[in-house]
């Protein structure tokens, strides 16, 4: 018998931990959620007022808002004068200038310098 | 009772018979759409190309002597007032007898092709009214001047005296641009299956059409110039890393010249993706005779295509200046490059090309 009243007790006690458990949980959630709206919300009020600024009359700024925006980039060649004797004064590559803009579909980063060695191909 | 019954062994082999028939099936139609696909993709490599095909074979040892097409040569000082002192030319563009001038200062220039003299400059970087972030091209009409503005993703309008009139706002980003009389052809460089390469706006920025394909062929590009206009103002474009110019003709864009460079085997280390060793076209400009078109061979080297002989002469211009050959515009019959003088942003000439009439 009082094997068995031990036992109720584990039991209980058990029932009791998963309860207290279960409500921690709940009430963790609830306050996550709330928080995460909240958040949400004046994420999306500090965007929008962002992209308020950023665009209309004022042209559209670029930047990384929330960084879920990446870039694409591309290189473009630079050219120096130089003599080559009889046929005169003539162009060659000098190097690469980078440039880059805003691309949804990219999730590169922004690359973008003047002219300068160049930074793909292996040259 | 059991004679109808069928073995547990046959239905064994009826299972395994139809997983193999099935399998085999999923091999056969693996072949045939695998076949499809490659078949698809001959026929569409193996369009019929139903321009003209331009062949380069002019290597650095080659010289091109100017005046087999150029008649003379004319030069003009620009002179900028006394503090302002111009930046590296971005682009250019001509008018009646002005010449409007992006450099890479973010300044536009307004000279008078005569005399030499500025009338006329404005610098207004900044995201306010009128304003403009990165400007990178430049174009004229008959009653305003147009600036791309790449990182503000919109077309500044300028009344011929460059006062601010209004902007168009664009919905994609786009680095070079022209004037057509629907409104403006745009180079996209967020090309998408909904918005490809070229696009087409209206004069209030709403997109009418889009047009080629919306593959990126290449990340380094010889100029970020595209666009040129012939004497009839008919517009080009040359897809930036592509030897293929296309012409903008009744609402659409059609291939009408292929540049190729089969003979040139000069460099052995002539690679596509390295542009300081290969053979690249950088730009073309289309006159009434001719298709000069400026290319990488080691040297910027040039090729004259003769339009009504089918001909062509290539290889290093000697234009006898202390200027190389490389003009930036093309307008009424003769092309204009911009040249620093003493390389330091105050002497600057624009020399012009009179292209030698057929």
């Amino acid at each position: 018998m009082y094997i068995i009243n031990i036992l109720n007790n584990l039991f209980m006690k058990k029932k009791v931990i998963m309860l207290s458990c279960i409500a921690a949980v709940a009430i963790a959630t609830f306050v996550g959620t709330k928080t995460f709206q909240s958040n949400a919300y004046e994420n999306g009020l500090l965007a929008q007022n962002v992209e308020a600024l950023c665009q209309g009359d004022f042209g559209y700024l670029g930047g990384d808002i929330g960084g879920r925006i990446g870039y694409s980039s591309m290189h473009i060649t630079c050219y120096k004068r130089v003599y080559y004797g009889s046929s005169g004064y003539q162009l060659v590559p000098s190097g690469c200038s980078a440039t880059c803009w805003q691309n949804p579909n990219s999730s590169s980063g922004c690359h973008s310098h003047s002219c300068s060695s160049c930074c793909s191909g292996g040259y | 009772m059991y004679g109808a019954v069928r073995p547990v062994t046959d239905i064994f082999v009826l299972y395994n018979t139809s997983v193999t028939t099935i399998k085999m099936n999923n091999k056969i139609l693996v072949c045939i759409f695998t076949c499809s696909t490659i078949f698809a993709g001959c026929a569409v490599n193996n369009q019929a190309f139903n321009g003209t095909t331009i062949n380069i074979s002019g290597d650095k040892n080659t010289e091109l002597l100017i005046d087999s097409f150029v008649t003379s040569i004319d030069s003009i000082l620009l002179q900028p007032n006394a503090i302002e002192h111009m930046g590296e030319v971005q682009d250019m563009c001509l008018s009646d007898s002005n010449a409007y001038i992006l450099d890479k200062a973010n300044s536009i220039w307004k000279f008078n092709m005569n005399t030499g003299l500025q009338e006329k400059k404005i610098k207004k970087t900044g995201h306010g009214h009128g304003e403009y972030i990165n400007p990178t091209s430049i174009c004229v009409d008959h009653d305003n001047v147009y600036v791309l503005d790449f990182q503000g993703s919109s077309i500044i309008v300028y009344d011929k005296n460059l006062d601010y009139k209004n902007r168009i706002q664009l919905e994609f980003p786009s680095i070079d641009f022209a004037k057509v009389p629907d409104g403006f052809l745009l180079c996209n460089m967020n090309p998408t299956n909904d918005l490809k390469r070229i696009v087409l706006i209206d004069e209030q920025g709403n997109v009418i059409n889009s047009f080629l394909s919306t593959e990126m062929k290449e990340e380094s590009m010889m100029t970020d110039r595209f666009f040129s206009k012939d004497d009839n103002g008919s517009v080009f474009f040359a897809e930036p890393a592509s030897n293929i110019i296309y012409k903008w003709e009744n609402g659409n864009v059609l291939p009408i010249y292929s540049i190729e460079f089969g003979k040139i085997t000069n460099d052995k280390n002539a690679s596509k993706a390295n542009p300081l060793h290969g053979n690249m076209h950088i730009r073309s400009f289309v006159t009434s005779q001719y298709v000069i078109t400026l290319y990488l061979s080691e040297f910027v080297l040039t090729n004259v295509y003769n339009e009504q002989k089918a001909t062509s002469i290539s290889g290093l211009v000697n234009t006898r200046l202390r200027h190389p050959f490389y003009p930036i515009a093309y307008y009424d019959g003769a092309l204009y490059g911009i040249y620093d003088i003493q390389n330091d942003n105050k002497n600057m000439i624009l020399i012009k090309y009179n292209i030698r009439p057929e």
